[in-house]
């Protein structure tokens, strides 16, 4: 049983421990600051994403030792030429999930617009999935109510295969890698939803081989969080509501 | 020299002090700072180099008129003020 949450909101980063009868407020950083992402390690990291209004998205990291310390953000390449029509600014948004998963030291973080980034060195730099962001499809994906940029608010690595990836597209459904996200060198298959109503979405998992591929889903349902189910771990993933 | 000053709403968050540069072009003479403070940058620009849209450069003054590729002129004496836009109501 946890016995400690990190709580991010608008206003701030708050770490919670519990005690004997309720839970206590035992940290709180960033106070006043927009806190977009949170990723708490067992070894006692965490990483907190900022997405402050006039200066943009930040990332910082809590140390074993207790230390905080900014990291930099993922940054989308110089927009190519044959990009102008692109609906979707080459700049980061905001930081909407950061994972763990695959490899030792592996973060993935997921963006507004829709980037999936890979950091193998704990967050110290990370690296733009480039078949998803070059994928045409992309271009088609809707924000949200309010005019924000679609955005991937979900990561999802199979613990029995690293290169078995699928994100939730807020709102452009469940996309699904199966084979090499991690070399970027792969093409990405859609599966866009016809509606948009919060339901349950079960995906189910197979070892993969190379390829992506559509990720089915039932029942159709436009982009929501999604978790784990698996018999694999002992513990539940991470949950969140969007 | 031409002087870059930056709003104190940033010093929340990192060092930003004012800082006596080459000028040219505010591009240029940004990046003589970020060049010292590289954790300043992605603080004023976005991933493509523009001004970040609720970050408003001046100069003399004046409010910049390239705030996508920075070309407005600088020259030795002019005073540069970087700092956080009003936005919203």
């Amino acid at each position: 049983m946890a016995n400690r949450l990190h709580v991010g909101t608008r206003k701030g980063l708050f770490e919670l421990a519990r005690g004997k009868d309720t839970w206590e407020i035992v940290d709180t950083q960033f106070l006043g600051d927009p806190v977009s992402a949170v990723l708490a390690d067992a070894d006692g990291s965490v990483w907190a994403a900022l997405d402050l209004g006039h200066f943009g998205a930040k990332l910082w990291r809590r140390d074993r030792d207790g230390s905080w310390r900014e990291l930099a953000v993922p940054t989308f390449p110089p927009k190519l030429e044959d990009a102008g029509d692109d609906p979707h600014p080459w700049s980061l948004g905001k930081i909407w999930v950061l994972e763990s998963g695959g490899a030792p030291g592996r973060l993935w973080a997921g963006t507004m617009p829709g980037g999936l980034f890979r950091s193998d060195d704990d967050g110290a730099s990370w690296l733009l999935n480039e078949a998803l962001w070059h994928m045409p499809e992309r271009r088609q994906w809707a924000g949200v109510a309010g005019g924000e940029q679609p955005g991937i608010n979900s990561v999802l690595i199979d613990p029995r295969n690293p290169y078995d990836i699928r994100i939730g597209v807020s709102t452009a459904g469940v996309w699904a890698s199966t084979d090499t996200g991690a070399r970027g060198g792969s093409s990405i298959a859609a599966c866009m939803p016809n509606t948009c109503r919060r339901s349950s979405v079960i995906i189910r998992s197979s070892r993969t081989s190379t390829g992506w591929r559509a990720a089915p889903l039932i029942p159709r349902s436009c982009g929501a969080s999604i978790t784990t189910v698996s018999s694999a771990r002992k513990t539940p993933g991470r949950h969140g509501a969007k | 020299m031409a002087t870059v000053s930056f709003t104190s709403a940033l010093q929340r968050f990192l060092p930003a002090p004012q800082a006596q540069v080459e000028g040219g072009t505010v591009g240029a003479a940004l990046a003589v700072v970020f060049a010292s403070r590289p954790a300043l940058r992605g603080y004023v620009l976005d991933d493509q180099g523009a001004l970040r849209r609720h970050v408003a450069v001046y100069v003399n003054g004046q409010p910049v008129s390239d705030r996508v590729r920075l070309t407005d002129p600088v020259g030795p004496h002019d005073e540069i003020y970087v700092f956080q836009a009003l936005s919203g109501g």
